[in-house]
């Protein structure tokens, strides 16, 4: 269980660089006690992406921990984002700059930037955040769905009707990102709240992972591995590779279980256990 | 940079460079690409630059546009498309614009903002409704193999011996929270590797450990309840 959520999380992850990068430019974070996971993509120059990215996974986690706990829990007000929520916009907001202001400094990292998933449980909620082509999906009850929108050229295009998703397969631009950190002094965040439930399945990615590998594929290991989180991350990771490993794949994985029913079943256990021994 | 190869009954009439956002092929002199004769629209056909594609567009021609034998009325171009108007053929030259996969690095796009609107809040609701785009690739759908389609006989159940057929990257068997193994399907074969239980696998008697085990042809795979054959399908 953590600090601010009455579930209980399990996690999981697995980066690889891929069949055909020399660098691994992905970054990802967990901090178990605050119920975070984090996840970048980082670009731009020789290595100086994977310096973007790993700032960005470190700062937002360090601005987000400072934050949250100078902040009681407060109860949830509806028809707001809650407190926590605009803590993650801020973290991001906060972290954007300092990236941006490392690339003006240093010529080394002039135009290095990095995209940037995360989810925050708290309270029996999820605030989800990104910006870029990072994703999160969901699996809820063997149903796979995604809840980030891309901000990608592609993806712009395809909201305004100006190409169909057919038409998609063929476009060249699915590598441009319209948002990205570490670019322009400010940045627009994409917030959102989901209400969780107990066996829930939380799936963050770069995309190396769903350039690759199908959204029905991502779903059938998400689902039929679920007994075994780190088996799932790595067959996502080698299914990304055996496909062509064109780019950076990483997968961070968290299952959500009901707090209370694993403490229980816990203390069953061993009282199980006691009555062995005896 | 894209190029365009403009010729006219197999002879080359010109070279092109598209250096333009808005790139206009017709009969009009002021043209981008300016040709000759009766059949060919004032304004023809248009070609846009969108991020790393050139869309090209039929500007409502009288005699149409073609992309490899096939009539369109707008089509992003593939490297080495040839585009036919009225008895002339322009080929697209891009070594970028493969149709297979072109991973170049992600890039940050800063010059193109196709959404004016100003953004308030954003709202809870703002992911539903859109369309969502799938990305994998066609050539990223299945498996690179050659390797033959193989399954799994099962040897338990009272109709022993019925076939299951694995042609997508893994299936799993036995009982969840008890045991379960997965078969997966690679490259270069088809592997089975333990996913939870108590006792590890055991492929012909011996236990496989954690680690994936490559299977041969009438491997006997057994896990608690689950016992099961390993066969390639021979292609007929």
């Amino acid at each position: 269980m953590t600090a601010r959520s009455p579930f209980h999380l399990v996690v999981a992850s697995a980066t690889d660089p891929g069949v055909v990068r020399r660098f691994n430019e992905d970054s990802i974070a967990t901090d178990s006690d605050l119920g975070l996971l984090v996840l970048a993509d980082g670009m731009g120059g020789y290595k100086a992406g994977d310096v973007a990215s790993s700032i960005a996974t470190g700062l937002v986690t360090d601005y987000l921990k400072r934050m949250l706990n100078d902040m009681a829990p407060s109860p949830i007000q509806s028809a707001k984002l809650s407190r926590e929520s605009m803590a993650v916009k801020l973290a991001i907001e906060k972290t954007n700059l300092a990236i941006y202001k490392t690339a003006q400094t240093d010529s080394k990292y002039n135009g290095m930037g990095t995209t940037i998933v995360l989810v925050l449980f708290h309270h029996g909620l999820a605030t989800i955040a990104h910006v870029g082509d990072s994703r999160l999906y969901r699996l809820r009850q063997g149903q796979l769905e995604l809840l980030t929108h891309d901000h990608s050229l592609l993806q712009d295009q395809m909201e305004q009707g100006l190409i169909s998703s057919d038409e998609a397969k063929l476009s060249h631009n699915r590598n441009l990102v319209s948002r990205a950190l570490g670019v322009e002094t400010t940045i627009q965040v994409d917030v959102c709240e989901h209400n969780v439930q107990a066996n829930d399945i939380y799936l963050l990615c770069s995309d190396g992972l769903n350039d690759m590998v199908d959204d029905a594929d991502i779903e059938l290991a998400l689902s039929e591995l679920r007994g075994n989180l780190p088996l799932a991350a790595s067959q996502l990771v080698q299914m990304a590779n055996d496909n062509g490993g064109h780019d950076n794949v990483s997968v961070l994985i968290t299952q959500v279980s009901n707090g209370e029913i694993m403490k229980r079943s816990f203390i069953q256990k061993f009282f199980g256990w006691l009555k062995s021994l005896g | 940079m894209a190029k365009l190869i403009v010729s006219c009954e197999d002879a080359i009439v010109g070279h092109y460079f598209l250096d333009k956002a808005r790139f206009v092929i017709g009969r009009k002199h002021d043209n981008d690409i300016a040709l000759e004769g009766a059949s060919v629209s004032n304004i023809h056909a248009i070609i846009l630059t969108i991020g790393n594609d050139h869309v090209l567009e039929d500007a409502e021609s009288t005699n149409g546009v073609s992309v490899n034998g096939a009539k369109i009325t707008r089509h992003i171009l593939q490297n080495n498309d040839v585009i036919e108007l009225s008895g002339y053929q322009v080929k697209y030259v891009n070594q970028r614009a493969m149709s297979d996969m072109d991973f170049d690095k992600t890039m940050i796009m800063k010059s193109v903002h196709l959404d004016s609107e100003t953004e308030a809040l954003p709202r809870k609701d703002a992911m539903s409704g859109k369309p969502q785009l799938a990305t994998a690739t066609l050539s990223a759908r299945s498996v690179k193999t050659n390797f033959p389609l193989g399954g799994v006989k099962d040897m338990k159940t009272t109709q022993a011996g019925e076939e299951i057929l694995i042609s997508r990257p893994l299936k799993t068997f036995g009982q969840a929270g008890v045991q379960v193994i997965m078969v997966s399907r690679r490259p270069q074969g088809y592997y089975v590797t333990h996913v939870e239980g108590k006792r590890h696998p055991r492929v012909n008697g011996k236990s496989i450990g954690s680690q994936p085990f490559l299977l041969r042809e009438n491997d006997l795979i057994e896990a608690e309840d689950v016992k099961l054959k390993f066969f390639i399908k021979q292609s007929d």
